[in-house]
């Protein structure tokens, strides 16, 4: 079933908004909704002795006033200047004209105040009075006629509403209300899809930079650095006090920690330096000379590097040049080694050596003199580079162990104050007020209450969840214990709407039976129960639940069909036991096969009866009669469906032919007339427009008729005719199982436990599969597309650790 | 029997060869590279080519020398190839490395008429030394076209260029000796063919090699005419490959006859190869005709159930992405925008 909701606005002043954002969290209740939904025309907080948002208009307004050639005076002048609170002051008086400005401009604004204006004309005295008084305040705007036959439900409510003209839409005029709930009255007119005219600011989102993401970025960053594993849930969380530090403590650890790493970067990277010295010598290792000294020579110039082994064979053609070339080792690619040549030929050899793809090595500075010596010096650099490393190593995790503890509650703090932050999204505000809408189950109202018992300055109102027409209520399923899993399927088809009937309880009941009767078998549902439960107990997915469902089914199925892990005699001494000849159902026998597939469709045929009659209620629920009557999956689709089952029931069991004329007109030709006429039926029960469609034409209207004519009575066999993979699967089971025990009896002993074994493995992994396949297709296209839209909003609760 | 069996070999291998060629996004990727470094690192790293550039360092490799490292690859393919090559068959496979020796001597006339045979030590492969059948280190040292034909003494090649000798202070004809080899290349192969195979396999070693030398032929014709519209006939028939012609000799001279690029288009569209081509195709004839050799090699390697078939059809596509890769070496870097290289490319989905 679908949990009643209700609609909750939290008003309260803003300093206490983190707060209340937390006992939101907290509560695991609170689905929250984004104001931009709401903004726009809520009015806001503003009163007017406190700040006039028209202000900026009244310029224009009297400019325009004085243009049209009117006084603003011309209009108080033709009230009958009746005062109730004696002689006016000069504030009362100004007041009165800027309200009589403001009407002006909005006459000048809007056509429709044109008739306003006429109005008031006659009835000036009367809002004049109101303007007059200090502790009313007055809203004009436009109330759509709807809204307005619903103010006598607000009749405690502390303000009234005066219709001064309407049409047939709306109704025009203002409501007065008093200085102190003019807010929480604003909420209820903008509720109510009251526009209010001319007003602009109000309610604005808050857009604020979140100050604690940039905390955060540095903290997974010191995670990053000191390895710690960042988790939310191990540690608890700082109190007020102490996060008020955090800030702070995180540079510090942060600078710390950094000079310690960056020196730590600084020596692996001369390591690294080192070690590529390294190699270089480990290639250059057969040179018996003093590097110092060859780079010293004056007559003679000498490049270090590699050359590429097919470069080096054609050395030879350049014999005549004045260079030498030395290879000290080579692998398959390169020869490494020198060229020696004179200073005043390098050039002409470089470019040879270029053109022969030879690469420079650069002698790093740490090689100092022979290559064996050169390498000693070198190694011992590294080995100390190497101490050096470890002793940082060690600091740093000392420093990281010394605040650990604090690091993670810390980030646990942060979190959450973040995430608070971010719901912030969800909050309207005004000035120094805030505004939350959103939505919670109505049985949990009392403990949400409690949540904000000690927030000062708050109003916590709970209204019924529609309202507020322009939200869309979340829908929450609530399923017992048996149905609960199986919200699963339904989310994958779509999120019921919150006026319709939760499907999970029906889909939950035939697929469990469904599966039991396709995959009948005592063993193997036992197999497919006990998987699921290890994948619940292990994984926790939600899904093992369900095996576990079908799995028990499956198994009393088998019962029933005698059948233990394919084996179909090893029941019967149980029979006997209790009394019966053999086991109830032999599956494979002809008359068997015949019966299962006439069950199978006729099953179908209730279940689809169900899944209408589902329909009927919904659409009766909504008051929606197209779909409750006039549809073909409404009463008229019913009436179709069953009048043809009856007769052809009737004819199949050897009774009267109830195919008569006037059975044929009542029952066949009256409702597929109401079907194909169900949207102009609609229209004209609903009064929202004539017989015919307005925008097609008649021929247009026939044909698309006539075609969705045609698929309905075609989806009628169709879904029907589907059920008979119902029975086809019971068959292909038992068929399967005997392959494997044919196989099986093939075998010598080991071998035929083992083929035993790995038949039935393949049987529950490939038919089990299949078959739920197969159910959900079922319930999906043949039940689900008469009975259920799936356009509802999902109820998501901001958690402590969600959203 | 044996025959067969290596036969096979060689056909799997090619076609498993060929599950590592470049994909379509690889391409891509190496497009956008911003210098032969990068695309030398990203050969190295994610492709076949891995192998031989293993020991190289991208940061500092020459253009040149990458490009000689991918036709070194391209060789060991052939060399892996045929290991599994122990049939007698082994003359078919052959006219891989002869297409190699010609280059070798086409190059060197190059060079020699640029005056700068010295360069050819810098640039011939060593690493096909072994295989083919002159010196490559003594042609480095030739400095005249005689001493070239002094190199290439005990090879069929100097007949063919033998009348071709320059006049003294002349250039020697690059077109005619280009030309005469490879007139001489695609003759042995055609005879080799007819030779060696018989039934399906000739049929389609014929077809492919046919639509390659028809589409020299035309590529040749086309650019007569528009970079020398009032070429004699003469010329044309110097530039054309003999071999396995199969378009009538009437529409060729319709090609040749024809007066402008018009005129050419008219004609072309009147004869067999009229399907492969569209005027705006000649923008870029060199990759259309590219393009159709390699539709035409890949459908081959897919289909075909013979080695030789499967090997030149795999050799073809290894040439057609050696060329892809050198081009986006050089519009890389020569800073092309990848879309513009892009249009130069064969790719798989083209």
């Amino acid at each position: 079933m679908i949990e009643e909701m209700s609609l909750v606005r939290l008003y309260g002043e803003t300093k206490t908004l983190d707060q209340v954002l937390l006992n939101c969290m907290g509560s695991g209740q609170f689905h929250p909704e984004h104001p931009a939904q709401l903004a726009g025309n809520v009015g806001g907080f503003a009163l007017l002795s406190e700040e006039n948002p028209y202000k900026p208009m009244l310029a224009t307004a009297r400019e325009i006033v004085g243009a049209a050639g009117l006084k603003a005076a011309d209009f108080l002048e033709q009230g009958d200047g009746e005062e109730t609170d004696g002689e006016e002051t000069e504030q009362e008086k100004s007041l009165k004209k800027e309200a009589l400005d403001l009407l002006l401009d909005f006459a000048n604004k809007t056509e429709n105040y044109t008739q306003l204006i006429e109005k008031l004309q006659s009835f000036s005295s009367e809002f004049e009075k109101l303007f007059a008084c200090k502790y009313l305040k007055i809203r004009f705007g436009r109330l759509p006629a709807e809204s307005f036959a619903k103010l006598d439900q607000f009749s405690g409510e502390k303000f009234h509403f005066f219709s001064l003209t309407s049409d047939q839409h709306y109704h025009w005029g203002f409501f007065v209300t008093t200085e102190e709930a003019v807010a929480e009255v604003e909420d209820i007119f903008a509720a109510l899809s009251f526009h209010m005219e001319g007003k602009e600011g109000g309610f604005t989102l808050l857009s604020e930079e979140n100050p604690y993401r940039l905390i955060l970025a540095n903290m997974r960053e010191v995670a990053e650095m000191a390895e710690l594993e960042l988790e939310l849930t191990a540690h608890e969380a700082l109190d007020k006090s102490a996060a008020e530090e955090l800030d702070k403590f995180i540079l510090t650890f942060r600078e710390e920690l950094m000079t310690l790493a960056n020196r730590r970067k600084q020596l692996e990277d001369l390591a690294a330096k080192s070690r590529e010295s390294l190699t270089i010598l480990d290639r250059l290792n057969t040179l018996d000379a003093n590097f110092d000294e060859l780079f010293d020579w004056e007559y003679v110039k000498i490049r270090f590097g590699r050359l590429p082994v097919d470069s080096f064979a054609k050395l030879d053609y350049y014999a005549d040049k004045l260079f030498l070339f030395f290879s000290l080792s080579n692998d398959k690619r390169y020869h490494w080694g020198f060229f020696v040549t004179t200073p005043e030929a390098m050039a002409e050899v470089e470019d040879i050596f270029a053109a022969l793809y030879f690469e420079r090595v650069w002698i790093p500075d740490t090689i100092r003199g022979k290559p064996e010596a050169a390498r000693h010096t070198v190694e011992n650099d590294l080995s100390q580079m190497k101490n050096e490393i470890a002793d940082l190593d060690q600091k740093i995790s000392a420093l990281v162990q010394e605040n650990k503890a604090f690091f993670l509650r810390a980030y646990v703090t942060l979190d959450q104050l973040n995430r608070s932050f971010e719901m912030r999204k969800y909050v309207g505000v005004y000035r120094e007020s805030f505004l939350l809408t959103g939505f919670i189950p109505k049985r949990e109202e009392a403990n949400f209450a409690s949540l904000f018992m000690g927030v000062h300055n708050l109003t916590l109102t709970f209204q019924p969840h529609d309202s507020d027409k322009r939200l869309q209520t979340p829908t929450k399923l609530r399923n017992n214990w048996f149905c609960k899993p199986f919200e699963m399927f339904v989310d994958m088809y779509g999120t019921p709407g919150y006026n319709e009937l939760d499907p999970t309880a029906f889909l939950a009941v035939t697929y469990t039976l469904l599966f039991g009767v396709m995959f009948g078998d005592l063993g193997q549902g036992a197999a497919i129960a006990g998987l699921g439960l290890l994948l619940w107990r292990m994984k926790r997915m939600p899904f093992g639940k369900i095996l576990m469902r079908i799995g028990a089914c499956s198994s009393l199925f088998g019962l029933l069909y005698g059948s233990v892990f394919g084996l179909e005699d090893v029941l019967d001494p149980l029979y006997r036991a209790l009394g019966f000849a053999s086991k109830p159902v032999h599956i494979m026998e002809p008359v068997t096969i015949n019966n299962l597939l006439m069950v199978a469709v006729g099953a179908g045929a209730v279940l689809i009866i169900i899944s209408m009659i589902l329909n009927i209620i919904t659409g009766v629920r909504n008051g929606d009669l197209e779909r409750a009557v006039f549809s073909n999956n409404g009463l008229a689709g019913l009436v179709f469906y069953g009048g043809i089952l009856a007769g052809i029931v009737s004819m199949l069991a050897g009774g009267p032919n109830l195919f008569t004329a006037p059975y044929i007109a009542g029952f066949i030709v009256l409702p597929v007339l109401v079907i194909f006429f169900k949207e102009s039926l609609g229209r004209l029960v609903e009064k929202t427009g004539g017989f015919l469609p307005e925008n097609d034409g008649v021929g247009s209207f026939a044909v698309e008729g006539f075609f969705e004519l045609f698929e309905v009575v075609l989806s009628f066999v169709t879904n029907t005719l589907s059920f008979l993979r119902v029975g086809g699967f019971v068959v292909s089971h038992a068929g399967m199982m005997g392959v494997v025990l044919t196989l099986s009896e093939m075998s010598r002993s080991t071998g035929s436990v083992l083929v035993l074994i790995v038949g039935n493995v393949f049987v529950i992994a490939l038919e089990g599969f299949i078959v739920g396949i197969q159910i959900l297709r079922l319930e999906f296209y043949e039940l689900f597309s008469h009975c259920f839209e799936g356009q509802g909003k999902p109820y998501s609760p901001i958690g402590s650790n969600s959203q | 029997m044996l025959d067969n069996f290596s036969g096979n070999a060689i056909m799997t291998k090619a076609k498993a060869m060929y599950g590592s060629h470049l994909t379509v996004s690889q391409y891509r990727e190496l497009m956008n590279k911003r210098s032969v470094s990068e695309i030398a690192a990203y050969l190295r790293s994610e492709t076949q080519y891995g192998d031989v550039l293993k020991e190289v360092n991208p940061g500092s490799i020459h253009r040149g020398q990458l490009e000689n490292l991918l036709r070194e690859s391209r060789f060991l393919q052939y060399r892996e190839l045929m290991r599994y090559n122990t049939a007698a068959k082994t003359d078919y496979y052959h006219y891989f490395i002869a297409e190699i020796e010609i280059e070798q001597i086409l190059r060197m006339i190059r060079l020699l008429n640029m005056g700068t045979p010295e360069q050819y030590v810098l640039q011939y492969p060593r690493f096909v030394e072994r295989y083919i059948s002159f010196r490559m280190d003594r042609m480095a040292k030739a400095k005249s076209f005689d001493d070239m034909l002094n190199v290439l003494e005990g090879t069929l090649y100097p007949r063919q260029l033998a009348g071709l000798r320059p006049k003294p202070g002349e250039l020697i004809d690059y077109t005619r000796c280009e030309t005469a080899l490879y007139n001489y290349y695609y003759a042995e192969i055609e005879a080799t063919v007819r030779r060696c195979f018989h039934g399906g396999t000739r049929n389609q070693l014929n077809e492919m090699f046919q639509v390659h030398v028809e589409l020299i032929n035309i590529r040749n014709i086309y650019r007569l005419k528009k970079y020398f519209p009032g070429a004699a006939p003469d010329m044309f028939q110097k530039s054309f490959v003999s071999a396995w012609r199969r378009v009538p000799s009437s529409d060729m001279e319709r090609l040749t006859d024809a007066g402008d690029e018009a005129a050419f288009f008219a004609a072309l569209n009147q004869s067999r190869y009229a399907k492969y081509f569209e005027p705006k195709d000649f923008e870029f004839i060199e990759s259309r005709v590219k393009n159709i050799r390699y539709q035409s090699a890949k459908r081959h390697l897919h289909f075909t159930g013979a080695a030789p078939v499967a090997f030149t059809a795999y050799m073809t596509l290894c040439e057609i992405e050696l060329g892809n890769i050198v081009s986006i070496i050089e519009g890389v870097r020569y800073n092309v925008a990848p879309a513009e290289i892009q249009k130069i490319l064969i790719l798989p989905n083209d």
